[in-house]
């Protein structure tokens, strides 16, 4: 009965899929029934594994952690399928086909957030935690207000991820299939709320799974489609790509893009601290059983994002060649003029799906627009769950319930995913026409000015108490929402101001520090008795998280806001 | 389960094992932190900086310099995570094991 109710909402998803193939021959490359058969597997393959998944998640445990039964070959394909989004894939290769090697900058930002959340954060977190990475700030600090504070920063974060990640998969599907963008996002809305109200942890960990295969295998097939026209020669594809570039060789030197150094190290900044405070990655820590497969999960993650990081560089520039000189991708002018970047059917953000319809024909179009779809999905799934845990486990379960709410109740909050899924409909709706550029940017800036911080201080430095960590958090969450605002992404591109107040697109570099800054000051100048006793616990957090080997369940009672 | 009583936390700090595993899990981990830092934030610096040389060609390699770093570092991202897992995972982690297990009753 609920699988048939599961199909049956997957089928209203898509309306019209079929039919509008036949109107939409308005783009290059339409749509084919190879990539409708390929979407309509992956929807029925994850809607089948929501299903099984379903019966196994009874208790809070099961919801958010999939019983920390995970291993972490699992795992670790799974938060490469969190982090990699159709962002990652389809913007990187367009960022260097559009500008060369600049893309590079953000592909190792990307990969070097890894390591840092390996050294810093996967082992502590799972002596110190459960379900939430609140858990492990909150241990000995006063669970409401650091919970309150760190269920903000995820919030926002999860809810500006994921319009971007939503208006992405929209537009995807509108361009391939010709689907009113609006159907689009609902579908992609409830398929989402389907994955996480329904299969939970579970659910959302196979789709990653399935995803990150998928991904890594489409891009594998795609770059030595690419490196095979070009007979397995490197320099006869770099000389390709820099003879019909209009930048020419220029695209092989790095520059252009980041040639500013404060712009560049704020981007770094928050590409690499950014990574280390998103809060569907973090969680994914607690679905295996110790700290040992925590850091092993890293492993096999930095792995899968390194590879994705050789083969991506592949396909951009493998798209420059092959793509520019075929005017059938490209609106033409009436002169016949058209420009090789801004003039892709698409924008360059298609330069790989174009890639896949040239060298292998509508079945690896078809393919490569799957995985595509895939990637969105999955993505989706993760931050759909840490939205829902942020509110059920931080807000309800801990912060107004004092952690005294039974798991049942907490099970039945965590239903919230479907309001965040039909918030993040209406706002992708609402935002399909707006430059939503910025609000990955931002959500990784948040990340790094507001998770991270608070994070850090409270498992690092004993001093860290209560009011420091609130005052850091909400300073550094504050300024990187202000400085985007004022930045030229919102205040010129979307409010259509003249000069933007704020010079630089990116405000990790000021609003990081910030809240480091302030949970120092704010935690020395407390003298309150609260305050002596947090630092004081600092020395069983310490234990706990060094010796602790991972509290499977929740008997931990160390929390002196508990005692 | 670790019982963290007062008393039982400043045995476990005072124990020399304790003190000395943590000691060298935390070097370990500051100094990787830091390697991955300065390469990273390095090679903004040579963007900004030195872009003419990164975009030159080695001799005898089809590829720009700019690349082959990058190509560089990521293998070299993978080597240091993959360096802190197999420490961590073989000689710390039993030694925190045997911790646990002492102090544990």
């Amino acid at each position: 009965m609920r699988l048939w109710y599961l199909l049956a909402a997957a089928l209203a998803a898509f309306p019209r899929t079929a039919s509008a193939q036949m109107v939409a021959a308005t783009a290059a490359p339409g749509p084919d029934w190879m990539a409708i058969g390929m979407f309509a597997a992956i929807i029925v393959a994850t809607l089948v594994i929501t299903y099984r998944s379903a019966g196994s998640t009874k208790s809070k445990a099961d919801f958010y952690t999939a019983g920390h039964a995970i291993t972490p070959l699992q795992n670790g394909l799974a938060i490469a399928g969190d982090f990699l989004s159709a962002g990652a894939f389809l913007g990187i290769s367009a960022l260097i086909y559009a500008n060369g090697l600049d893309g590079l900058l953000y592909v190792l930002g990307f990969l070097t957030g890894w390591p840092i959340v390996l050294f810093l954060m996967s082992e502590r977190m799972r002596n110190l935690g459960s379900y939430t990475f609140a858990d492990a700030a909150a241990f000995r600090l006063d669970r409401t207000p650091i919970r309150l504070v760190a269920a903000t920063g995820s919030l926002v974060v999860v809810l500006f991820y994921l319009i971007a990640q939503m208006i992405g998969a929209g537009k995807v599907i509108e361009l391939l299939f010709g689907v009113n963008y609006l159907f689009a996002v609902i579908g992609v809305g409830v398929l989402m709320i389907l994955y996480v109200t329904v299969g939970g942890m579970q659910a959302t960990t196979w789709v990653q799974i399935i995803k990150a295969a998928l991904l890594l295998c489409g891009g594998t097939l795609l770059a030595l489609a690419v490196l095979w026209h070009f007979d397995f020669s490197f320099g006869e594809l770099f000389a390709a790509a820099s003879k019909i570039h209009p930048k020419g060789s220029a695209i092989l030197a790095p520059g252009g893009l980041f040639a500013e150094p404060v712009s560049a190290i704020s981007l770094g900044l928050a590409l690499v601290f950014g990574t280390a405070g998103l809060p569907h990655i973090l969680m994914r820590f607690f679905t295996v059983k110790d700290a040992a497969g925590a850091r092993k999960s890293v492993f096999y993650a930095t792995s899968c994002v390194a590879y994705f990081c050789l083969v991506t560089p592949l396909l951009g520039f493998g798209a420059v060649p092959i793509l520019m000189s075929d005017s059938s991708y490209f609106h033409v002018g009436a002169s016949g003029q058209f420009n090789k970047i801004t003039d892709l059917i698409g924008g360059p953000n298609m330069a790989s799906i174009h890639l896949a319809h040239a060298i292998g024909g509508p079945i690896l179009l078809g393919f490569i627009s799957a995985v595509a779809f895939a990637t969105s999905l999955a993505v989706i799934a993760g931050l759909t769950l840490a939205g829902a845990s942020a509110v059920s486990h931080d807000i309800y379960g801990q912060a107004i319930a004092s952690g005294r709410a039974s798991e049942a109740r907490e099970v039945w909050i965590s239903k919230i995913a479907a309001v965040i899924g039909i918030v993040a409909v209406l706002l992708a709706y609402a935002f399909e026409n707006q430059n939503v550029a910025f609000m990955a940017g931002l959500a990784l800036s948040v990340a790094a000015s507001c998770n991270f911080p608070v994070l850090a201080m409270a498992i690092f430095w004993r001093g860290t108490t209560t009011r420091g960590a609130v005052a850091g958090g909400l300073a550094g969450l504050v300024a990187s929402v202000v400085l985007v605002v004022l930045s030229k992404t919102v205040w010129v591109a979307v409010f259509n101001f003249k000069a933007a107040p704020f010079p630089y697109e990116n405000p990790a570099l000021f609003s990081m520090p910030l809240a480091f800054l302030f949970t120092w000051l704010f935690s020395v100048t407390d003298q309150s008795a609260r305050a002596i006793r947090e630092r004081k616990a600092f020395d069983a957090q310490f234990v706990q998280s060094e010796i602790g080997m991972a509290p499977a369940t929740e008997s931990r009672t160390l929390a002196p806001a508990a005692s | 389960m670790l019982q963290l009583t007062p008393d039982r936390t400043c045995e476990i700090l005072a124990d020399p094992a304790f003190k000395e595993l943590v000691s060298a899990r935390a070097r370990l981990r500051w100094t990787l932190s830091i390697v991955t830092l300065i390469m990273f934030f390095g090679f903004i610096a040579l963007i900004s900086t030195a872009q003419g040389a990164l975009g030159a060609t080695v001799a005898g390699s089809p590829m720009p310099l700019g690349l082959l770093l990058a190509l560089f570092m990521i293998v070299l991202v993978v080597f240091l995570t993959g360096l802190y897992v197999r420490l961590c995972n073989s000689r710390f982690d039993e030694r925190a094991r045997a911790l646990n297990r002492e102090f544990g009753q």
